[in-house]
């Protein structure tokens, strides 16, 4: 029997995986010694976008819960570690664990009011989330600083930058990976957003479920933004809380595939990396921008369950209903 | 004893669903619900089940009044339930199914839970199919295996039969009779009334939200107001 929980190899994930996944780590591991300046930067943000796509895919993708504010917890995150290095004068490795739970903390608090709504209410509420701690980050100006923006102790070296979004990643897949392929709530998660009547019917404490893997999320990305504050020097609210942080992560996950493990990290690889690259040819990313918002309908035309999806529904063969916009 | 409604009541606005509905199941019996189609059954259903919340009345499960129960409560001690249509978890496969329920035990003793079931509902060759490829009589099938994973004292099954060819509609009547043999109270919704005949031990009719009559299959179906409600008056 060959399902998912009795795969030869380490810890169900196949012997071929375990060298393709060890070179990869490897190859990241070095990568700083390979590239300039130029792209270890653009390296740096793309292990940061990974991870923000990563962590919105758990709450919109395996369950189905569509965060349009995301950036919040992001924002959380950068602020959180921000205070506390400025104004406590704690320590960054301290610091930044700490902006973790108190990312987690802000997403069972807005998690316990709107997770008993569905679909576009839900959808709604966090973006207006998102833009009310923007406000309340440029109004509390005793504390952030207010438009002119917190300003970190300054460090001139990236390399510590890229090796904590590549640690933040490295843990995540690892967490992720346990949380999702290892552990029931994998399936729960699955069950909730395909049938929530179906999941309590057969025990789920559906709510439950829903509220702590939004706090996970709301850890993770509130930890990419701390290293991302602290990488950046100086943080303000229409950077670290704009939208367009949450419809990064909506559209890498979207691209590689909703509610797939490895979709998020193809999905930030191709929209991050690809409008660098636009950007490099053109010096401007407008046009990027244009691409990016036909190629989003395109894949949610043709391709609704992403690149990995399509992908697995092509290795699989059976007859497969594009059910994802359920 | 096993399962008690007392008076339960259930209104959707200025529409009474279900009236003052009152009767017991005992443990290790199959009960069968008939009744024309809008006569209540399956609002009933979600009365027991908790997926639908109570105007008025009580339920009481094994000596336990989850009147106001949360819904994932009912499964966990014991009460499960099947849909009438068939809700398979789609983009996983018939295994994975089964393991997408609450249990208190490993992932791994589920499996071995899971694999047992599927051998007794003889879908142990599509265990790593996805379940949208299964046919509709398998996926009743797998709609009663996903309830048996939640170790149920008692089943709730809502059509599980309609749609389904004879020779697996045999099948179901002996894999019923083999559970009950175990233990298992059964409470059921059908139309079929010869395949009723077979299975049930009693049975109970709905109208217009109402308990019409009780009995064995013959008393009831020699029932006036039975016969009645049903040929139309």
């Amino acid at each position: 029997m060959n399902s998912r929980l009795e795969k030869s190899g380490w810890l169900g994930v196949s012997n071929s995986s375990v060298w393709l996944l060890g070179a990869a780590l490897v190859l990241l591991l070095v990568l700083p010694l390979l590239i300039p300046v130029f792209w270890m930067r653009i390296a740096t943000e793309t292990l940061m976008w990974a991870v923000v796509a990563l962590s919105w895919n758990l709450i919109g993708g395996y369950t189905g819960y569509l965060n349009f504010g995301h950036a919040a917890f992001f924002g959380v995150g950068a602020y959180a570690v921000g205070i506390l290095m400025t104004r406590v004068g704690i320590p960054f490795v301290l610091a930044l664990p700490l902006s973790g739970v108190i990312g987690g903390v802000f997403a069972v608090l807005l998690g316990l009011p709107t997770l008993r709504v569905r679909g576009a209410y839900f959808a709604i509420a966090t973006w207006a989330f998102a833009e009310a701690m923007r406000q309340i980050a440029l109004l509390a100006e005793g504390l952030t600083g207010g438009g002119e923006g917190l300003r970190f102790p300054a460090l001139s070296d990236n390399r510590p930058f890229y090796y904590a979004m590549l640690g933040l990643f490295v843990l995540t897949l690892i967490g992720l990976h346990f949380f999702l392929r290892r552990s029931k709530y994998g399936y729960w998660l699955v069950a909730v957003r395909e049938n929530e009547d179906v999941a309590k019917a057969m025990g789920i404490d559906v709510f439950r479920a829903k509220l702590i893997v939004f706090a996970i999320s709301g850890v993770i990305a509130s930890l990419a933004g701390g290293i991302y504050g602290y990488w950046i020097t100086i943080i303000n609210p229409n950077e670290v809380f704009k939208i367009l942080i949450s419809d990064n992560a909506v559209v890498m996950s979207l691209f590689g595939g909703l509610g797939t493990f490895w979709g998020p990290v193809v999905g930030a690889l191709i929209v991050h990396v690809g409008g660098r690259l636009v950007w490099l040819s053109w010096g401007s990313d407008t046009l990027y921008i244009v691409v990016l918002g036909a190629a989003v309908v395109l894949v949610a035309l043709f391709i609704p369950d992403g690149i990995l999806g399509a992908l697995e529904r092509r290795r699989s063969g059976n007859a497969y209903k594009q059910d994802v916009n359920k | 004893m096993i399962l008690e409604l007392q008076n339960i009541v259930k209104d959707f606005g200025g529409l009474r669903a279900v009236a003052k509905v009152s009767f017991t199941v005992k443990a290790g019996e199959i009960l069968g619900i008939i009744g024309p189609n809008g006569s209540g059954k399956s609002t009933l259903f979600n009365l027991i089940s908790r997926h639908i919340s109570l105007s008025s009345g009580r339920v009481i499960f094994d000596g336990r009044d989850i009147s106001n129960a949360p819904t994932h409560l009912c499964s966990r001690i014991g009460l499960s339930r099947t849909f009438q249509i068939p809700s398979p978890f789609t983009r996983m496969t018939v295994l994975e199914n089964l393991l997408a329920v609450y249990s208190p035990e490993p992932l791994p003793k589920m499996r071995l839970k899971a694999l047992e079931i599927l051998e007794m509902l003889k879908l142990s060759r599509l265990a790593d199919e996805r379940a949208d490829s299964c046919s509709g009589g398998q996926l009743k099938l797998l709609e009663i295996g996903r309830a048996l994973m939640t170790d149920p004292k008692m089943l709730l099954l809502d059509e599980c039969v309609a749609g389904v060819n004879p020779v697996l509609r045999q099948e179901i009547v002996a894999l019923l009779q083999t559970l009950r043999a175990r233990g298992l109270t059964i409470l059921l919704i059908e139309h079929d009334m010869d395949w009723v005949r077979q299975l049930c031990d009693r049975l109970i009719v709905m109208h217009h939200g109402e308990l019409i009559a009780q009995g064995s299959f013959e008393e009831v179906t020699k029932n006036a107001i039975v016969l009645e409600a049903y040929l139309g008056a």
